[in-house]
């Protein structure tokens, strides 16, 4: 290979490089823009009780779903028979298997018509549609959690649990006096990354609101990323407006996904969030 | 809200031609850029490009989409693949370079590479042979797992296409976008938001999970068990 040719090759990788740097950087430009572009327009669309419901059911539903996957992780890895963390694995592998878009759908299928059911048909009843959003996204957090802290545990060294063992510690005692103090700090992570995840999650939580609708509920107050779905959707003929305003909480979207993973970093850089 | 029309297969045509397109071009620029930071030849992008598959999980999908939408609307652009390919490359280009990175950063590629350059192996040996054919397998399973990821990949491309064809048409723009002309799971989000309860909608989430599930199986049977796995087993 010629110098030139090698040159030419170690170019085009440094731009590669920073197109994959610069690739959520431009997405973030772009939005920022088009959000800048309406800012003198009234909005059509209050996005204050979206962005209070989105905090409050992401974090609900990372602490959950986060604290799941760990305390899975733990189950399987360090107290439950091989048989038995197969089994966990397995379960785990298939779950993370199904899209946000399959699990929306199962919600309304399995939550829905069984709350209705039970009598929850009464406007106004948001807290149910909450429930399933969080329930979903405690789900999808789940997997991602699970691997994170099973990654963790992997990178404990053999000789710390050995050294518990041998001092008299039984493994339910290795496990929550010297494991969980160990990797405690990757399961603040977890929870920090499973936030960012769950609140930038869309599909799953529009289908899911979506279901409410059916149901004459209330749909006041629904999730950002839904209100940004229907946003996006809205808009007329040549008028960008609602896209801007789509856009606009977009970046208020972005800027939670942002704080969580700083928070997370600060916790555990090598978070292996899969 | 209207039912649309849907087939047990609408859209995946749509899908297979977006991804057939995303892929290779996705796997390129990550693998180029992969080899580059593996080679230290990247310079400051190096530390970026690691920590990129994490810092862009503050950029969710659903915001992808509403950029690929803005840029779409102004430029004029209105074909579905095309937007569709626009959206999934970014969703996806993030996370595929920071594995990749990951892969040829491991102990066991780093062990092969410094033995190659003790030997006195050329830059392109060492780019081609150690870290390329030295990893194929798991080359190949990261393919994989974006496949699967951009097959199923439904929040940026919603909103890409529906922004679109809101700035474009007017009125209720999500009838614009008909099957079988998006993409499946466009096509699916739209019809289980409609008419949940058809048997088609459970067939074609079930062919969903089936195809996510039959891609991550044959990357784990194709990358093996991770070594740390094995060393503590």
């Amino acid at each position: 290979m010629t110098g030139l040719a090698e040159r030419l090759i170690i170019t085009s990788g440094r731009l590669c490089a920073w197109l994959v740097v610069f690739a959520p950087v431009s997405v973030v430009a772009v939005i920022a823009y088009a959000a800048m572009e309406v800012r003198d327009r009234p909005a059509d669309i209050s996005y204050v009780a979206p962005i209070a419901m989105t905090v409050v059911i992401a974090a609900v539903a990372a602490a959950v779903g986060g604290g799941l996957g760990a305390a899975l992780a733990f189950a399987s890895a360090e107290l439950g028979q091989p048989r038995l963390a197969r089994v966990v694995r397995m379960c785990i592998a298939v779950l993370r298997s199904v899209p946000p878009l399959v699990l929306g759908w199962l919600a309304w299928l399995i939550i829905m018509p069984t709350t209705y059911s039970l009598g929850a048909k009464t406007p106004p009843q948001t807290w149910v549609l909450v429930a399933a959003a969080i329930t979903v996204l405690a789900v999808l957090v789940v997997p991602p959690s699970f691997a994170a802290v099973l990654h963790a545990l992997d990178r404990v060294p053999e000789e710390i649990r050995a050294a518990a063992a041998a001092s008299g510690a039984s493994r339910v005692q290795v496990a929550f006096q010297v494991l969980v103090p160990l990797v405690e700090r990757t399961l603040w992570a977890a929870i920090a990354m499973g936030f960012a995840r769950a609140a930038g999650e869309a599909t799953a939580v529009t289908l899911v609101f979506i279901a409410g609708a059916f149901f004459q509920w209330p749909l006041a107050g629904v999730a950002l990323g839904t209100s940004l779905t229907g946003a996006a959707a809205a808009g007329s003929s040549g008028d960008l407006l609602l896209l801007g305003q789509a856009a606009a909480a977009g970046l208020v979207l972005t800027s939670f996904g942002f704080v969580a993973v700083l928070v997370a970093n600060r916790f555990d850089r090598r978070i292996a969030w899969t | 809200m209207s039912v649309l029309p849907v087939g047990a297969f609408d859209g995946a045509l749509t899908t297979v031609f977006s991804v057939a397109i995303a892929l290779p071009i996705t796997m390129i620029v990550a693998l180029m850029a992969a080899l580059t930071v593996a080679a230290e030849a990247a310079g400051a992008a190096s530390s970026l490009v690691r920590s990129a598959g994490r810092s862009a999980r503050a950029v969710p999908p659903v915001v992808t989409g509403c950029a690929v939408a803005v840029i779409a609307a102004a430029s004029g652009a209105t074909s579905i693949i095309g937007i569709t390919v626009l959206a999934l490359f970014i969703a996806c280009l993030p996370a595929a370079a920071a594995t990749l990175v990951e892969t040829f950063n491991s102990r066991y590629a780093r062990r092969r590479l410094y033995a190659a350059a003790a030997a006195g192996a050329s830059p392109r040996y060492i780019a081609l042979a150690v870290h390329i054919r030295g990893s194929v397998r798991l080359i190949g399973a990261v393919a994989l797992r974006t496949a699967a990821r951009m097959c199923v990949e439904t929040a940026a491309i919603v909103v890409a296409l529906a922004g679109v064809a809101g700035a474009f048409t007017g009125g209720p723009a999500l009838t614009n976008i008909v099957a079988p002309h998006a993409p499946f799971a466009v096509v699916q989000f739209f019809a289980s938001a409609a008419d949940p309860d058809a048997p088609v909608v459970a067939w074609r989430a079930i062919a969903l999970v089936a195809l996510v599930l039959a891609m991550h199986a044959a990357s784990r049977l194709i990358e093996g068990e991770p070594h740390e796995s094995l060393s503590r087993a």
